[in-house]
C-alpha cells in the first residue's frame, strides 16, 4: 500500500475493505457469551495497532517489544474486567493477534494469511456457537471478494500496467457478483456431494444411505451435537419443514390446539451425555389397520386428530398423550406396555388417532409401580450425586411427584437459561455444564428435560424422555390444522401415573419449547388463503426442486457436469464477418464476359493476374477500337468498384467494346486472308 | 503461429488451499463431522469456481510485431500488437517475452475483447547478439482467483537482429590507419595531415595531439584535430577459425568481444568517410566492402549470424584484395592469433584482441 502502488485506488480501497469486512464477520461468529467484547478487544486491539502502524515496520525488535507490552496489558484489563474465558475460547484467541495484524497490515502476501486466519476463526466459531446461515453466506461472500481482489492487486503489482486501469464497469461488477454467488453455491453444492461419501464412522443404521438423515444434522432439528441415542437419533432423523400435518377429521369445527405435544419416541436409560432407549419388547401387530392402545376414561370426552406425515417422518408414528385408539395404519411394532409404536415399514399413510383431554394430576396421586421395574428410577452410574442433591435441597424438592415436578420447574427456569447451544464449562459432562458451570448456564430442551429426569430419579420418581414435535404452526390451507416441522422438535419428560398413564411434564420454560429455527422456516407462517395456481401448479413445483435440492446425489452430478462442461475442449470461433465486396450486377459481369471472349476470339486473351488497366494498355495499338474496349472497361468499373448503376448507358458502352473486339477479330481474318 | 493450447497448473495458493481442502474432506468423511464437511466445502469451492472459470482459450491469441535491430544489451521500447481471437474476453492477462524481458515485469493487460487488436508497448533488451525471424511471446493469467494459472506460449513470425554489442577501443588502434597515410600530390608540400580545428581532449587519446599553446592558455587540455590523416580503404580481417585443437565452447566471451570490436571499427572507420574492405574468414570465408549505409546494415547483420567455425587453411587468393591496401586490422575472434597468414599482407597490421584475456 505504498505510495508507489501501480494498483488502482479504487481497487486498493476494495481489497482492503473486503478483507477487514470479513475479518469482522470471522470475528461476530464467535459466542460472545465465551469470548466477551473486552477479551475479544484484548486479542484483536494490539494487533491491529501494530499493523496499522507503519513506522515500526523497519523495526522489529521494537515492535516485538510493543506488541508484549500491549498485549500484556490489555489481557490484564479484560481479565480484571470480565475474569477468566473458557478454554476452548482461549484457544480460538490465539488466532487472533496475528489475524488482527495481518488485516490492518494488508502487505503483499498478508491478505491471504488472514484470510485464511479469519477461515479458521469462522470455523471456531461454528464449532462453538453452531452454524448462523446469514453471518457464513456474508463472510462467504466477502471472503471470495478479497480473494478475488487480491487476485487483481498481485497482477498490478507484478507487472506492469500499461494504461491508466479502466474504471469499473457494470458487466465486471456483475461478474464479480455472478463469481461470489457460484462461490456460494459451490460451497454448497460440495458440501451435499461430499455428505454422499459413505463415512467409516457412521453406524449401520443406514444412516449413510438416507441422505436426509445426514443432511438434518447442521440445518434442521435439534442441535446436533446433543444426541440421545449416538449419531442418527431420532430428532435427527426429523427433516423438513414439514413434516407432519395434524387436523381434525371431517366434521369437526374444532382447531388443533397450538400447545399439542405429538411423541414419536421415548428414551429410558439415563446417561450424563446420552440417554438410550433401553430395553423394548416389540411385538407385531398385524390387524385391519385398527389398534386399541388403552382404555378410555369415560368422565372424558375423546376427541380425533388426522395425522398426516410427509417424507422424513413416514417411519415414525405420531401420538398425542392419551392415545386410546389408532385407526389407517397397518403393520406396525408395538411394545404395548411401553407405548412404543413404529411402523414396520416407512408409509405415508395418514392415520387418525383419537385421545382425550385428561386433567393434570393432583397431589398425592401415584406413580406406576410397573415403572420401576421398567427401570424408569435409574440414575447413570458416573453421576456424582452430591451436587444434584444440593440443588434439590436448596429448591425443597420432596418425594411427591406434582410437588417434585413444580419445583424442579422452578428451580430450573431461575437457575440455568435457554439457549440453542451446547452447555460449556469445565465439567466433564454436558449436564453437569448446565447446571454447576459458574455464569452463565445454558442449555436447550434436551438439557432441560434431561436434567429433570435426572432429579426426578433421584427422588425416586419414575419417569423417561419423550421426543417428538410440539406446537406447530397454523397451516396455510386450513385454519383449523397446524403443521409440524423440523424446527418444532421437542423433548420433555413423561412421568407415568396410575389410571392417568404417561403424563408429560415439560421443565422447558414455554416460551422456549419447540424453537428450533429451520431454513427458511418463515415460511410456513404464511396466511391460508392461497389461490389455486399456488396449490396446483406452484406447490408441487416447489416441493419437487426442493427434494432434488435435499439429494446429495443431484448435487453430485451437477459438480461432475460443470466440471465436464468446463474441460470441455471448444473450437476457436470464426472471426466476425467482414463487410462483404457488394455484388457486381450480373448483367455487368456478363457483358464483360462477353466482352473478354469476344478480345480472346480476336486473339487478344488477358493473362492470368492482369488489370484491366494494363489489359487495355496493351491494346493501345489497335486504335480507334482500343479506344472503345477502354471505355467499355471503365463502365465497367464505374459499376465494380464505384458503386453505379449498370444503366442503359452503361450497357451500351459495353456493347460498344464487344462490337470494337468482332471489329478487331474481322480485321484479323481479313488480314489473314 | 501460436501453440495449440494453454497449460493450467496449480499456484502456490492453490496448492496450499487444495491440501487444505483435501484434509478436511478426509476429516469428514472419516469422522462424518458436518464441520469438518463444510470446512472442505469452503475451501474447495473458490478453487473449483476458479477451474470452472479459468481462462483456457489464451492460445487464441495472435500477436504481430515488426522487424527491428537493436545492440545486444540495449533497451528498447517494442510496440506489440495483440488480438485475442477467441470468444469470451480476457482478463488480467500478463504478458511478456521470456528472451528479451528477463528482469523486466510483463506487461499487464486489464482487458482483451475479443477480436479487438490491441498495441502494448513493452520495455525490452535482448542481451543475446542474433538474428531470431521467429519471436516467442507469453501470456498468462491467474483471473479469477489465483488458484490456477494458466498460460500459453504464443510465436509471431519476425526479424529481430541483435548487434554485437560494441566495445570501448583504445585510441591508438583506432587512430592506428591514420599513422599510415600517404600524403596525397595535391596538398601541401608538408607531409603529415593538415590542422583543421581545436576541441577538447578527450582520455585515452593519443597526448600527442595535445596543442601544448592553447591548453596552457584556457587552462584545459586541447587537442589538434587534422583531417586528411585517414586511408581511403582500410582492410579489416575478421578471423572467425578457432585455433586448431581448441574445443569447442571455449573462447566464447573472446568471439562476442571481437565481433563487437569489429563493429565497432567499421562504424569508426566509416564516420570518417573511410571505405572498408572486409574480409570473413568462416567455413565459407566471405569478402564485404562497406562503402555506404546499407552495406554496414547488411555486415552488421552477418555479424549478428557469426559463429565460431572450425579451423582451416586459408586460400592465398583470398588475401589478395586486401594485399594493396596501405593498412588492415586483424582481428582473432576464434583465438587463432597467429595466423600464418598475416604475413601476406604488405600493408600495416593492426592485431585487435581482448586486453582481458
Amino acid at each position: 500500500m505504498s505510495g508507489g502502488d501501480p494498483a488502482p485506488v479504487r481497487l486498493r480501497w476494495l481489497a482492503s475493505l473486503s478483507l477487514i469486512t470479513a475479518t469482522i464477520l470471522a470475528l461476530l461468529s464467535l459466542p460472545a457469551d465465551e469470548l466477551p467484547g473486552p477479551w475479544l478487544l484484548a486479542f484483536t486491539v494490539p494487533g491491529a495497532i501494530l499493523g496499522s502502524w507503519a513506522r515500526l515496520a523497519h523495526a522489529p525488535w521494537r515492535r516485538a517489544l510493543i506488541a508484549l507490552i500491549l498485549q500484556a496489558g490489555a489481557c490484564y484489563g479484560a481479565l480484571a474486567w470480565v475474569g477468566p474465558m473458557t478454554r476452548p475460547a482461549a484457544l480460538a484467541c490465539t488466532i487472533l493477534p496475528p489475524l488482527a495484524f495481518t488485516t490492518t497490515r494488508n502487505h503483499d502476501s498478508d491478505p491471504s494469511l488472514a484470510l485464511f486466519l479469519s477461515f479458521c476463526v469462522m470455523l471456531v466459531g461454528v464449532i462453538l456457537d453452531g452454524l448462523h446461515m446469514r453471518l457464513l453466506l456474508a463472510y462467504g461472500a466477502m471472503a471470495f471478494l478479497s480473494l478475488h481482489t487480491t487476485t487483481l492487486l498481485h497482477g498490478f503489482r507484478h507487472s506492469n500496467p500499461q494504461r491508466k486501469a479502466a474504471p469499473m464497469r457494470a458487466t465486471d461488477t456483475m461478474a464479480t457478483s455472478l463469481m461470489m454467488l457460484s462461490c456460494m453455491v459451490a460451497v454448497f453444492a460440495i458440501d451435499r456431494t461430499l455428505s454422499c461419501l459413505p463415512s467409516p464412522s457412521r453406524g449401520e443404521s443406514g444412516a449413510s444411505s438416507s441422505p436426509e438423515i445426514d443432511s438434518s444434522n447442521r440445518q434442521v432439528g435439534l442441535d446436533d451435537s446433543f444426541v440421545l441415542d449416538g449419531p442418527g437419533g431420532v430428532l435427527s432423523q426429523l427433516t423438513g419443514e414439514q413434516l407432519v400435518r395434524a387436523s381434525r377429521p371431517s366434521g369437526d369445527i374444532d382447531s388443533v390446539p397450538s400447545n399439542m405435544y405429538l411423541r414419536c419416541g421415548f428414551f429410558s436409560v439415563p446417561g450424563m451425555d446420552r440417554w438410550r432407549i433401553g430395553e423394548l419388547n416389540l411385538k407385531p401387530q398385524v390387524g385391519d389397520g385398527v389398534h386399541d392402545l388403552r382404555a378410555a376414561l369415560r368422565s372424558e370426552p375423546i376427541e380425533a386428530l388426522s395425522i398426516e406425515r410427509f417424507s422424513g417422518a413416514g417411519k415414525f408414528v405420531f401420538l398425542p398423550p392419551y392415545s386410546l385408539r389408532l385407526q389407517g395404519l397397518n403393520e406396525l411394532m408395538v411394545d404395548p406396555i411401553r407405548e412404543w409404536i413404529r411402523p414396520k415399514n416407512p408409509n405415508n399413510d395418514t392415520y387418525v388417532v383419537r385421545y382425550q383431554n385428561l386433567p393434570e394430576p393432583v397431589r398425592g396421586m401415584r406413580t406406576e409401580r410397573r415403572a420401576r421395574q421398567l427401570g424408569m428410577t435409574q440414575v447413570p452410574r458416573a453421576m456424582e450425586l452430591e451436587p444434584f442433591e444440593t440443588l434439590l435441597q436448596q429448591w425443597n424438592v420432596s418425594r411427591e411427584p406434582m410437588q417434585a415436578m413444580a419445583a424442579i420447574a422452578d428451580g430450573l427456569a431461575g437457575h440455568c437459561s435457554y439457549s440453542r447451544r451446547e452447555p460449556t464449562g469445565p465439567f466433564q459432562h454436558t449436564i453437569e455444564n448446565f447446571l454447576f458451570a459458574e455464569g452463565e448456564r445454558h442449555g436447550y430442551c434436551m438439557h432441560f428435560a434431561s436434567a429433570a429426569a435426572l432429579m426426578l430419579r433421584m427422588r425416586g420418581i419414575p419417569c423417561r424422555i419423550g421426543v417428538g414435535l410440539y406446537g406447530g404452526s397454523v397451516d396455510k390451507d386450513d385454519a383449523n390444522a397446524r403443521m409440524f416441522g423440523s424446527q418444532h422438535a421437542h423433548a420433555w419428560v413423561e412421568i407415568p401415573f396410575e389410571e392417568l398413564g404417561y403424563v408429560i411434564y415439560d421443565p422447558t420454560p414455554p416460551d422456549s419449547r419447540g424453537r428450533a429455527t429451520a431454513l427458511g422456516s418463515a415460511g410456513s407462517n404464511l396466511p391460508g388463503a392461497q389461490s389455486d395456481l399456488h396449490s396446483s401448479v406452484i406447490e408441487p413445483t416447489v416441493r419437487a426442486i426442493s427434494k432434488a435440492i435435499a439429494t446429495p446425489w443431484t448435487w453430485a452430478i451437477v459438480l461432475g457436469v460443470v466440471l465436464l462442461l468446463a474441460m470441455a475442449p471448444r473450437r476457436q470461433p470464426q472471426p466476425p464477418a467482414q463487410a462483404k465486396a457488394k455484388i457486381v450486377a450480373p448483367k455487368a459481369r456478363r457483358a464483360l464476359q462477353r466482352l473478354m471472349r469476344a478480345l480472346a476470339k480476336a486473339g487478344h486473351r488477358r493473362r492470368h493476374g492482369q488489370t484491366l488497366e494494363l489489359f487495355a494498355q496493351d491494346l493501345e495499338v489497335l486504335g480507334k477500337p482500343a479506344v472503345d474496349v477502354r471505355t467499355a472497361f471503365a463502365a465497367y468499373q464505374e459499376v465494380r468498384f464505384g458503386g453505379q448503376e449498370f444503366d442503359k448507358a452503361r450497357a451500351g458502352l459495353m456493347e460498344r467494346g464487344v462490337r470494337a473486339a468482332a471489329r478487331i477479330q474481322r480485321e484479323r481474318d481479313s488480314s489473314a486472308g | 503461429m501460436a501453440t495449440p493450447n494453454s497449460s493450467l497448473e496449480l499456484t502456490p495458493r492453490g496448492k496450499v488451499v487444495l491440501w487444505l481442502a483435501g484434509l478436511a474432506a478426509s476429516a469428514a468423511w472419516i469422522g462424518g463431522d458436518a464441520n469438518a464437511r463444510l470446512a472442505a466445502a469452503m475451501l474447495a469451492a473458490p478453487v473449483l469456481i476458479d477451474f470452472v472459470a479459468k481462462q483456457r482459450r489464451l492460445h487464441f491469441t495472435r500477436v504481430g510485431v515488426a522487424a527491428r535491430r537493436t545492440v545486444a544489451g540495449a533497451t528498447f521500447l517494442e510496440t506489440v500488437r495483440i488480438e485475442h481471437r477467441g470468444r469470451r474476453t480476457l482478463r488480467g492477462c500478463q504478458f511478456y517475452e521470456p528472451r528479451s524481458m528477463r528482469g523486466d515485469p510483463p506487461v499487464l493487460l486489464p482487458t482483451l475483447q475479443p477480436f479487438v487488436a490491441q498495441s502494448v508497448q513493452m520495455r525490452q533488451r535482448s542481451l543475446v547478439r542474433s538474428h531470431v525471424l521467429e519471436r516467442v511471446f507469453v501470456i498468462e493469467s491467474q483471473w479469477p482467483l489465483g488458484m490456477f494459472a494458466t498460460r500459453s506460449v504464443i510465436s509471431a513470425d519476425s526479424d529481430l537482429i541483435t548487434e554485437p554489442m560494441r566495445v570501448p577501443l583504445t585510441a591508438d588502434v583506432i587512430e592506428a590507419a591514420s599513422q599510415a597515410e600517404m600524403s596525397p600530390m595535391d596538398r601541401s608540400n608538408l607531409p603529415g595531415p593538415e590542422f583543421q580545428a581545436l576541441r577538447e581532449y578527450l582520455p585515452e587519446e593519443d597526448a600527442r595531439g595535445v596543442h601544448a599553446l592553447r591548453s596552457a592558455s584556457l587552462g584545459t587540455l586541447v587537442r589538434r584535430v587534422v583531417r586528411g590523416g585517414q586511408p581511403h580503404t582500410i582492410g579489416v580481417v575478421l578471423d572467425l577459425r578457432r585455433p586448431p585443437g581448441q574445443a569447442r565452447g571455449r573462447g566464447l566471451r573472446r568471439f562476442e568481444w571481437s565481433l563487437g570490436a569489429c563493429a565497432t571499427i567499421v562504424e569508426a572507420m566509416r564516420a570518417r568517410e573511410s571505405t572498408v574492405r572486409i574480409l570473413m574468414i568462416d567455413a565459407e570465408p566471405e569478402s564485404i566492402e562497406v562503402r555506404s549505409a546499407a552495406q554496414l546494415v547488411d555486415l552488421l547483420t552477418s555479424l549478428s549470424e557469426a559463429s565460431l567455425s572450425m579451423h582451416k587453411n586459408l586460400r592465398p587468393d583470398l588475401l589478395a584484395d586486401l594485399e594493396g591496401l596501405q593498412h588492415c586490422y586483424w582481428i582473432p575472434a576464434g583465438g587463432f592469433s597467429r595466423a600464418p597468414e598475416m604475413g601476406m599482407l604488405k600493408g600495416d597490421i593492426t592485431m585487435i584482441e581482448d586486453e582481458r584475456e
